[in-house]
């Protein structure tokens, strides 16, 4: 059916919508739940700013139909406000100036976020390669190269 | 920017998924993990009436290994393959290519199944497979309207740019590939401009002395990656010119660019065979 019902868990809420088939997940966030954290980029898949997470693992959310989540747990950056590990992110994205007009940051911050609960021994060259996904024209992702490895190393030092 | 309408169908048996196909008036398309269609759709390359996407049948997402065996179902995600989730029997080639196939959000949904099916001649799995001498399964419905297989090799499965055998009713059901012998040895190089992207060339090899196997593969092509199974004198002989005429004599068609890519990735592949600190091995 063009039309159907989508039954999914945003952010630890179960909802149930009626929703066009072809929505992708980035805009049913957006454009039916309002949840405006999730940046629509490229819409291709290519640039990373709507990264988010489905049952705990990074994806894209331009490129991933919202029916596609059906009975699936889908995380926005909305609701990392208490975790430990963007909390640390943030913090050193602020201080590293890795941001400037902010659009990729919530997709990086997604990216960042499974660099660093995966790969706790990653190197520059290791972050550099992880963060190939996700586009930011302003930095020159030094400042965000360096916000990630910071959290890195504090996380090695704890 | 966004995608035409169409109708979403989600079963969870194999059997269920051929039967909505073979019903629909109009044109289907079987979803993998969608990480090629979503683009595809988005950009309106694809216009399917109906998407049945076969996220839950769960056979496709199994492995098994079994007599040096291992068949694996056609929705293992890339990430899976990367984290050795899958047991890896080829000495470090599979979760190494899987690394490096575009972005790690990108490889938790996009499937080997689907890479294949959708055939981009830069695709990993297509030149890895074909190095590989994978089987490939396909499901379809017979008259009698249950499912029947059929089996076809890597190197017969795509027939050009994103054109394969798999014809409109099927379903790519599993890959099998068999184990490394303790002496295979590998090299595998692709060029890209950045990490992550489509690659302008690769090269993959493959030596197993104790079977007389000396195969490679070039892939990123302008249509089916190029096979070449008597690959035993390239394979010692790791010079440029020499490379070069053997991809030419081979029929490979490239601009000199393109040339140029595809013998500098050779000669790294090789190289890699040859080198004793071999990644991952």
């Amino acid at each position: 059916m063009q039309t159907i019902t989508l039954s999914l868990s945003v952010n630890g809420q179960i909802l149930d919508r009626q929703i066009q088939a072809r929505t992708s997940l980035a805009d049913f966030l957006r454009e039916d739940l309002l949840l405006t954290g999730t940046n629509l980029g490229c819409e291709h898949g290519v640039c990373g700013a709507c990264t988010l997470q489905i049952e705990g693992t990074p994806a894209r959310s331009c490129i991933t139909l919202a029916a596609s989540c059906e009975s699936k747990k889908v995380r926005t950056i909305e609701d990392f406000q208490n975790d430990d590990t963007m909390s640390a992110l943030r913090e050193a994205f602020s201080k590293e100036h890795a941001l400037q007009c902010g659009y990729c940051t919530p997709g990086m911050l997604m990216t960042a976020h499974d660099i660093v609960n995966r790969i706790a021994l990653a190197d520059e060259a290791r972050v550099r390669k992880e963060l190939a996904g996700n586009l930011c024209r302003c930095t020159g992702y030094s400042g965000i190269v360096k916000a990630i490895l910071s959290v890195l190393h504090a996380r090695r030092q704890a | 920017m966004k995608s035409a309408a169409f109708d979403f169908e989600l079963p969870t048996q194999l059997l269920q998924a051929l039967t909505l196909q073979s019903q629909s008036p109009h044109h289907s398309k079987f979803l993998g993990g969608g990480q090629s269609m979503g683009p595809m759709l988005n950009l309106r390359l694809a216009q399917p009436d109906q998407l049945i996407s076969l996220q839950r049948l769960a056979e496709l997402k199994s492995h098994r290994l079994h007599d040096a065996k291992l068949s694996l179902g056609a929705l293992i995600t890339h990430a899976k393959i990367e984290d050795k989730v899958v047991p890896d029997v080829t000495h470090g080639l599979l979760p190494f290519v899987a690394a490096n196939i575009a972005y790690r959000a990108i490889r938790n949904q996009g499937t080997l199944g689907g890479s294949l099916c959708h055939a981009d001649p830069a695709a990993d799995w297509v030149s890895t497979m074909m190095l590989l001498n994978a089987t490939l399964e396909l499901a379809r419905l017979d008259a009698s309207g249950s499912v029947q297989t059929r089996q076809v090799l890597a190197s017969d499965f795509m027939l050009g740019a994103f054109t394969t055998q798999l014809q409109e009713d099927e379903i790519l059901n599993r890959i099998t590939i068999t184990a490394f012998p303790v002496d295979a040895q590998w090299g595998y190089y692709k060029i890209c401009q950045k990490p992550g992207e489509f690659a302008q060339s690769i090269a993959a090899v493959l030596q197993i002395q104790s079977l007389g196997l000396y195969r490679m593969v070039v892939g990123a092509t302008s249509s089916t990656p190029l096979l070449i199974d008597d690959a035993k004198t390239l394979l010692n002989d790791c010079n440029k010119n020499t490379i070069q005429s053997s991809l030419l004599h081979h029929g490979l068609e490239a601009d000199a660019f393109e040339l140029q890519n595809h013998v500098v990735a050779v000669a790294r592949a090789i190289q890699m065979v040859n080198s004793q600190d071999q990644i991952q091995r």
